[in-house]
C-alpha cells in the first residue's frame, strides 16, 4: 500500500541521514499510535469519529474537524489515483492517452465507493485475500534472488547511529495507518467487539518497513537506488521468473498494485464521503443502505473531477512533492487526532463511569 | 442498461487508442552499440529485428537489421522508425551488446537510456561484443529456433549452463557502475562464422574497461565470484592429468581489518574425478583433494592480484569490507587508499565424492 505514495522513495532519499533509526522510531510511533486509537474505539461500539465527536464536542468544534478529516482522506485518494495512472502509463501502455486511463480508475472508484460500509468493508476483504498469495510470492522471490546484495543493505543499515529525519518519520509511520479505517467501520462492530492479536501491528508493520525499504537496496545498490522514479516497478523488474508463462516479475508486481490501489482508493473514497456526509444536519449514519443514495453518487463524483483537476496541474516532480507534504501532515493530524479521541474517552468514561462490555467473538474488520 | 453502454462506450474507446496489432509491430530481439570516434555522431546504434514467421524449426528464424549512427542512443532510435514499415517494440529485446571501442571510449552516462525506457526489462543481458557489436548481431546461428533466441539461450544458466559464460544483468550493470566498492563486469561476445563464443570477461571502472581475462581466469572468477556449478579443477598429477567437475561450489569472504586489510575468501567444493590415471584416487584421496586445493587457491590468488593491481573490484570486496565494519565516506576512502595493497588469501577445501562410474 505504501509504495504507491512514494514512502520507500522518501526513506531511501534519506538512507544516509538516519532512514534506518526513522524507519525504528516510525515503528514504536505508529504501533503505539495504532493501538491506542483501537482501544479509543472499542470505547464507543457502533459508533464512528463523526457521531462520537458530535456526542461529546460542541457542533463548532466537530464539524470543522470531521471535514478536515475528510479532506486528508480525499487527498490521499486523489493522489493514489494520479500515482497509479502514472506507473500504468508508464509500465502498461504508454501511448493511451492519460486522461482515459484517469477516467476509467476514477468510474471504477467511484462506484466502489459509493457502496455502503458494509459493501466496501467486504470488498476490501476479498481483495485483501486475492493478493496475498500474490504479495507473498513475490516477497519470497525478493528474499531468495541470487543477485540480491546483502552487503549493500549492511552498508545502509550501518547508517543507525544518524538521527532520524521529521520527514522519515512521518513518511513511514504511514504503514501503520491503517487503523484509520476505525474512524468508519468501527460503526460496524458490534459492543463487545474487541480486536483480536493487536501484538501483530507491530511485527507486520516492521517487517513490511524493513522490507519496502531494504529490498530496494539490495537491488540497486547503496548508491544506485535513488535514481529510479517507481522503485518498486523497477525492482519487480529486476527478477526473472524462469519457468512460467511470464518472465517478467514485474507483470505479477503491477497486477498486486493495481488491486491494492484501486482498494485504497475505493477505501479513502468511501471515508471521505461517509465524513462529508455527516457534516450535513439531518444525517442518520447507516452501515447498510440499498439503494445507494443520490448524494453518494455526487459527493464521489466530486472527488473524481477534484481527481481530474489534480491530474491536470501535476507532474511527477510536483506529485511527488505534493505527497510529501501529505505524508508530513498526515502524521501531525494523526498525533493530533490520537489526542483528541484520548481526551473525548476520559471525558466519556468520567461521564458515564461504565465500562464497555468486554468479550465476544466478532473479530472481523481488522 | 445505460451503464452498461457507458462501459462499452469506454471499451471501445479503449481498443481505437494506443494499442497496436502484433503484425503492425517489430520486435528488437538484440541491439547493440557502437562508436564510431566520430565527434559529431559517436554512436551507431544496431537492432535486430525479429520477422515473425509461423514455421518454428530450428533454422527457420530469420532476422533483419537496421544501422544508424547517431548523437545519441534516443535520436538514433527514433531514426531507426523511418527505416522499417511497422513500430518497434523493445519489450522483447533480452539481450543488448556494447561495442568494444565503446566500452573503451564511451561515456557511461550515455547509456542511461537504456535504464529510463520503461519497456526495456531490468532483467535483459548485457554483453560487450568483439570486435564490435554489428558483427555479433550479423551472426545467424543454424540452431536458432525464434529469432535471438541463440543469445537469450546462453545467458542465465537457461540453456547452455557453462562455467565460462558470466551472465549480467542489465540492473546489476547500473547498480555497479553506482555502487561504491563493486565495479562492473561484462561478458565478452566474440562472433564467429555461425556461433558466438563467449568465455571472456570484461573487468571495467566507473567508466571504461580495465582488463580482459582469458577463458582460463574467467572460469575461476566465474566460480569464485558467482558460485558457478559445473566448472572443473585441473592439475597435472604424474604422467597424466586430473580433471574434477565441480557440482557444489560455495564461497565466503572475510576481511580482517588491519593497516593494510587481509582478504580471505574461503572456497568449499566438491565434486566427482571426471579423468584421471587408473586407481589414483583410491591410494591417495586424501592428498588429491589437497593438492587439488593448493592449486586452486594459488590460483585464485594470482587472479585476485592480478585484478588488484588492474584496479578494479568486480567481486565487491570493498562493498563488504564496508558492509562488515559499517562503514561510512571515511572508511570508503581508506578502503580506496590502501585497496592497491591489500593482501588475498584463499582458502579452499575439496571434497571428492568418488571417481565416477569407474575406478
Amino acid at each position: 500500500m505504501n509504495i504507491m505514495l512514494f514512502v520507500p522513495h522518501i526513506l531511501v532519499k534519506d538512507r544516509f541521514d538516519g532512514a534506518v533509526m526513522s524507519l525504528l522510531a516510525a515503528i514504536a510511533i505508529g504501533s503505539l499510535i495504532a493501538i491506542v486509537n483501537a482501544w479509543c474505539f472499542q470505547q464507543f461500539p457502533q459508533m464512528g469519529l463523526p457521531e462520537i465527536l458530535d456526542q461529546h464536542l460542541p457542533k463548532v468544534l466537530s464539524l470543522p474537524l470531521i471535514a478536515f478529516t475528510a479532506l486528508t482522506w480525499m487527498s490521499g485518494g486523489i493522489f493514489v489515483v494520479y500515482s497509479f495512472t502514472r506507473t500504468m502509463g508508464i509500465f502498461f501502455n504508454p501511448e493511451m492517452n492519460e486522461y482515459l486511463f484517469l477516467f476509467i480508475m476514477v468510474m471504477a472508484c467511484l462506484f466502489a465507493g459509493s457502496r455502503s460500509s458494509r459493501s466496501v468493508q467486504f470488498a476490501l476483504e476479498v481483495l485483501l485475500l486475492l493478493c496475498a498469495p500474490l504479495g507473498l510470492f513475490i516477497l519470497f522471490k525478493t528474499t531468495t534472488d541470487r543477485l540480491v546484495s546483502w552487503d549493500a543493505m549492511r552498508v545502509i543499515a550501518g547508517y543507525v547511529r544518524h538521527p532520524p529525519s521529521f520527514r522519515s518519520v512521518a513518511a513511514a509511520t504511514f504503514l501503520f495507518s491503517g487503523y484509520l479505517n476505525m474512524q468508519i467501520f468501527n460503526r460496524l462492530n458490534p459492543p463487545g467487539f474487541r480486536l483480536k492479536h493487536r501484538w501483530l501491528i507491530p511485527l507486520l508493520g516492521a517487517s513490511f518497513a524493513f522490507f519496502t525499504f531494504f529490498i530496494p537496496i539490495g537491488f540497486h545498490g547503496t548508491i544506485g537506488v535513488d535514481q529510479y522514479m517507481y522503485l518498486w516497478s523497477v525492482t519487480a523488474d529486476s527478477m526473472v521468473l524462469k519457468y512460467g508463462f511470464v518472465q517478467r516479475v514485474v507483470y505479477l508486481f503491477l497486477l498486486v498494485f493495481s488491486i491494492l490501489s484501486l482498494m485504497f482508493v475505493m477505501n479513502t473514497y468511501h471515508c471521505a464521503m461517509e465524513m462529508f456526509k455527516a457534516c450535513w444536519i439531518q444525517y442518520q449514519a447507516k452501515a447498510e443502505e440499498s439503494p445507494v443514495p443520490k448524494s453518494n453518487w455526487i459527493i464521489c463524483a466530486i472527488f473524481g473531477a477534484l481527481s481530474f483537476a489534480y491530474a491536470s496541474w501535476s507532474n511527477d516532480q510536483k506529485n511527488q512533492w505534493a505527497t510529501e507534504w501529505w505524508l508530513i501532515g498526515r502524521f501531525c493530524v494523526e498525533i493530533f487526532a490520537t489526542c483528541i479521541t484520548l481526551i473525548i474517552v476520559y471525558l466519556a468514561r468520567k461521564k458515564t463511569k461504565v465500562r464497555a462490555p468486554r468479550g465476544g467473538t466478532a473479530n472481523y474488520g481488522k | 442498461m445505460f451503464k452498461a453502454f457507458v462501459v462499452l462506450l469506454i471499451c471501445s474507446l479503449l481498443a481505437g487508442c494506443g494499442m497496436k496489432d502484433i503484425d503492425k509491430r517489430f520486435y528488437v530481439v538484440t541491439t547493440g552499440v557502437d562508436w564510431t570516434g566520430n565527434p559529431e555522431k559517436p554512436f551507431r546504434v544496431s537492432l535486430r529485428l525479429a520477422i515473425t514467421s509461423n514455421k518454428v524449426e530450428s533454422g527457420s528464424s530469420r532476422t533483419q537489421i537496421q544501422t544508424v549512427e547517431a548523437p545519441s542512443i534516443a535520436e538514433a532510435v527514433r531514426h531507426l522508425k523511418a527505416f522499417v514499415d511497422k513500430e518497434l517494440d523493445f519489450g522483447h529485446c533480452r539481450v543488448f551488446i556494447l561495442g568494444k571501442d565503446l566500452v573503451a571510449n564511451g561515456n557511461p552516462d550515455a547509456m542511461s537510456w537504456f535504464a529510463r525506457r520503461r519497456d526495456i526489462q531490468k532483467v535483459a543481458f548485457v554483453g560487450v561484443g568483439e570486435p564490435d557489436a554489428l558483427s555479433v548481431l550479423k551472426v545467424t546461428p543454424e540452431s536458432e529456433r525464434f529469432p535471438g533466441n541463440a543469445l537469450f539461450l546462453t545467458f542465465g544458466n537457461e540453456g547452455t549452463e557453462s562455467s565460462y559464460t558470466v551472465t549480467t544483468y542489465l540492473f546489476d550493470l547500473t547498480r555497479r557502475h553506482f555502487e561504491e566498492g563493486m565495479d562492473p563486469v561484462l561478458p565478452v561476445i566474440r562472433s564467429l562464422d555461425k556461433t558466438y563464443q563467449i568465455d571472456r570477461v570484461l573487468l571495467m571502472d566507473k567508466a571504461r574497461m580495465r582488463l580482459i581475462l582469458n577463458p582460463d581466469e574467467t572460469q575461476l572468477y566465474n566460480m569464485t565470484a558467482n558460485e558457478a556449478g559445473k566448472s572443473e579443477v585441473k592439475m597435472p598429477y604424474r604422467d597424466g592429468r586430473i580433471v574434477l567437475t565441480v557440482n557444489q561450489i560455495r564461497t565466503h569472504t572475510d576481511i580482517a581489518i588491519g593497516e593494510v586489510p587481509l582478504v580471505t575468501l574461503k572456497v568449499y567444493m566438491s565434486g566427482i574425478l571426471e579423468e584421471s590415471p587408473p586407481e589414483a584416487l583410491e591410494n591417495d584421496w586424501n592428498g588429491i583433494e589437497r593438492q587439488l586445493g593448493k592449486r586452486f587457491s594459488s590460483e585464485v590468488e594470482d587472479l585476485l592480484y592480478k585484478i588488484r593491481d588492474a584496479g578494479v573490484d568486480p567481486y565487491g570486496f570493498g562493498l563488504h569490507y564496508l558492509a562488515t565494519t559499517f562503514g561510512n565516506k571515511q572508511d570508503f576512502a581508506h578502503w580506496k587508499s590502501v585497496y592497491p595493497e591489500v593482501r588475498f588469501k584463499v582458502v579452499t577445501h575439496v571434497k571428492i565424492t568418488g571417481p565416477g562410474v569407474v575406478r
